[in-house]
């Protein structure tokens, strides 16, 4: 069952100090909880341009939802949930929404560290570029290195990333420096439908089209001198960034239970503001078979992740030679939904679009962190830089534990491809001596940086909310494109 | 204009894009025209240089969703997987009603070179079929 909405009422809106805006319960009779969004001016400006905070406060709606809804700085319209929501709820009363997760569940970022310098790289980074570009299969559906079984899929999906370590493609510190160690308890191989195989059994180890890219950075600027050092990080020193998902088997999970729960609804007497929304009480049969199958493609992306960084590794080593090594920063999910702890409740967060990003002492972050927090990556657009940050205490207080996870979509595709040709992309970014791979000049015009919001300005609103505290900006030297 | 043209005129199609997704507005005067011009938009989506050979071979798909706008998203779920996994796209249709909401889909198309996977899914984001000026209008969001 669905209802229709009305746009947000100004008085509704107030100000909370220097990054937050809020619309209380008062806005909409249906609201159970406020929605709270971290922006300055021009991030609201933009954020509030579209339907972002109708679908924030259409989530404020669902049942056994707790304390706030919010959206982080880089948020911008999505389907049902937006993208850059977060929102909690209780694991005795409340739901589970595949929509609050989204399609590409466990769409996440890497960050690997070299140990070598920009400035030893001499004329090797267009090989490089080449090679990666050759290494990683892209965009175009299957091709990925390993073609699974049934069998060998389902111990992805239940043992994720401990998998690929008995292959040879991984090893016991990556592991340690994943989020979760790369494998959520649960993963439900039932839960996952043939479809949902199909699209996924050849795509272990294969980047995707659209906005995933594989990057070679360097460190441009160090901001926290500690937690550089903790983290590894060195002026100009080469980094890799890897961004993508579960691919096809993620896609096909999300809308197989969408549809599943869609049909449902009616026995759970949930009224929906929106159809895509779709939800079942956490502790049903369809919740926790969601709940499976969405860990079963969580920890399938992990390994997708975690192939892409052995290929980059074989690649690193065969331009740069033997001794080269690739060493993993962190892993972090910033589509997926966790069972955590909060003020003595026990909820299911979802972050779509956002980044778990968890202070120091957590015992979630990793030892080598446990002073810092944990590791949360921002990946700018081409060309605009990425940043390093860590996690703060406060926000389990501030944002059940998330940040942003990018500088978010401003643009739509058309738009982008509208401004400036594909060509006249790569010509600028080569300008600035940033080495592109990109098979199509559609795609590139699609993702050239003024089709995103201000990266240094989302992280910026990230730092001074005290939601994580920056560490590094990574600049560009080549992008890999699906 | 004849009444026949008025008719013609009355199907179609547009495909407007937001930030990370692409709407289908759709207008026919009946619903298996309605999913016929959802067939052709997303059609639409696929670049000239993946398609192949023309596939003669009709395929029969049966689609069953509680409602008529569920049944169009469903049916676009079937072209999304089709088009990545067989590499098969659905270019013209025969679409049949069947009782209780089903649909009795005849589809014939082309083969494509490589996996279409620009398109994640359809979603019932605003999905909607209602009465409209000439007959039928549709909307439904895709996931890109």
């Amino acid at each position: 069952m669905t209802q229709m909405t009305k746009p947000v009422s100004p008085r509704a809106i107030r100000r909370v100090g220097d990054t937050m805006y809020e619309i209380s319960t008062d806005a909409r009779e249906d609201m159970r909880v406020p929605a709270r969004i971290y922006a300055d001016e021009t991030l609201w400006e933009q954020i509030s341009g579209d339907r972002s905070l109708e679908q924030l406060m259409n989530v404020a709606t669902l049942p056994g939802v707790v304390e706030a809804v919010y959206a982080m700085p880089d948020a911008h319209e999505g389907y049902g949930f937006p993208v850059g929501g977060v929102a909690a709820f209780r694991t005795t009363d409340g739901i589970i929404s595949p929509g609050g997760v989204g399609y590409d569940i466990n769409c996440g970022v890497r960050l690997l560290l070299c140990n070598r310098s920009a400035a030893e790289m001499g004329d090797r980074l267009e090989p490089l570029v080449h090679e990666l570009s050759r290494a990683i299969p892209s965009g175009a559906g299957r091709g990925g290195k390993l073609e699974l079984s049934d069998a060998e899929l389902d111990r992805v999906f239940t043992e994720g990333c401990a998998y690929l370590v008995e292959r040879g493609m991984a090893t016991e510190q990556d592991l340690l420096h994943t989020e979760s160690g790369g494998c959520l308890p649960g993963g439900d191989p039932e839960g996952v439908s043939k479809r949902a195989r199909d699209r996924g059994r050849g795509q272990l180890g294969t980047m995707g089209a659209g906005n995933h890219f594989v990057e070679v950075e360097r460190v441009e600027e160090i901001f926290g001198d500690a937690a550089a050092a903790a983290l590894g990080l060195a002026h100009d020193q080469v980094a890799v960034l890897i961004h993508t998902g579960s691919r096809g088997l993620g896609h096909q999970v999300c809308t197989d239970y969408v549809r599943n729960m869609d049909q449902a609804m009616a026995d759970y007497h949930i009224v929906l503001p929106d159809r895509q929304l779709a939800c079942a009480p956490f502790q049903s049969s369809a919740g926790q078979a969601y709940f499976g199958a969405m860990s079963a493609a969580a920890n399938f992306a992990w390994c997708n992740r975690q192939m892409i960084a052995h290929l980059c590794r074989g690649a690193f080593q065969r331009i740069l030679g033997p001794d080269v090594e690739l060493r993993l920063v962190y892993d972090v999910a910033h589509n997926v939904a966790k069972v955590e702890e909060y003020r003595g409740q026990r909820v299911c967060v979802h972050r779509k679009g956002a980044t778990r990003a968890f202070g120091p002492g957590n015992p979630e972050t990793p030892a080598a962190y446990q002073a810092v927090g944990q590791p949360v990556f921002i990946p700018g657009s081409m060309g605009t830089g990425s940043y390093v940050l860590v996690g703060q205490d406060e926000a389990e207080q501030l944002s059940f534990g998330s940040a942003c996870h990018g500088a978010g979509r401003r643009m739509s595709r058309g738009e982008a491809r509208r401004t400036k040709p594909g060509s006249e992309v790569r010509h600028e970014l080569e300008e600035r001596g940033i080495v592109v791979s990109c098979p199509s000049m559609k795609e590139l015009a699609e993702e050239a940086p003024y089709a995103y919001k201000d990266v240094d300005r989302v992280v910026d609103v990230v730092q001074r909310a005290g939601l994580a505290r920056k560490v590094a900006r990574l600049a560009a030297m080549g992008v890999v494109k699906g | 204009m004849s009444e026949g043209r008025e008719q013609e005129a009355a199907a179609g199609h547009e495909l407007v894009d937001h930030t990370s997704e692409v709407t289908m507005r759709l207008r026919a005067p009946s619903f298996p025209e309605l999913v016929g011009e959802a067939t052709r938009a997303f059609a639409e989506l696929v670049p000239a240089s993946l398609r192949g050979e023309v596939d003669h071979d009709w395929r029969s798909f049966r689609i069953q969703a509680p409602d008529r706008a569920a049944g169009l998203v469903e049916w676009l779920n079937e072209l999304v997987f089709r088009s990545e996994v067989d590499q098969w796209l659905a270019t013209e249709v025969d679409v049949a009603p069947r009782p209780e909401g089903a649909l009795h889909i005849h589809a014939r198309g082309v083969t494509l070179n490589a996996p279409f996977v620009l398109v994640k899914a359809a979603t019932l984001h605003g999905a909607v079929v209602r009465e409209g000026r000439y007959g039928l209008e549709g909307e439904v969001t895709l996931d890109v």
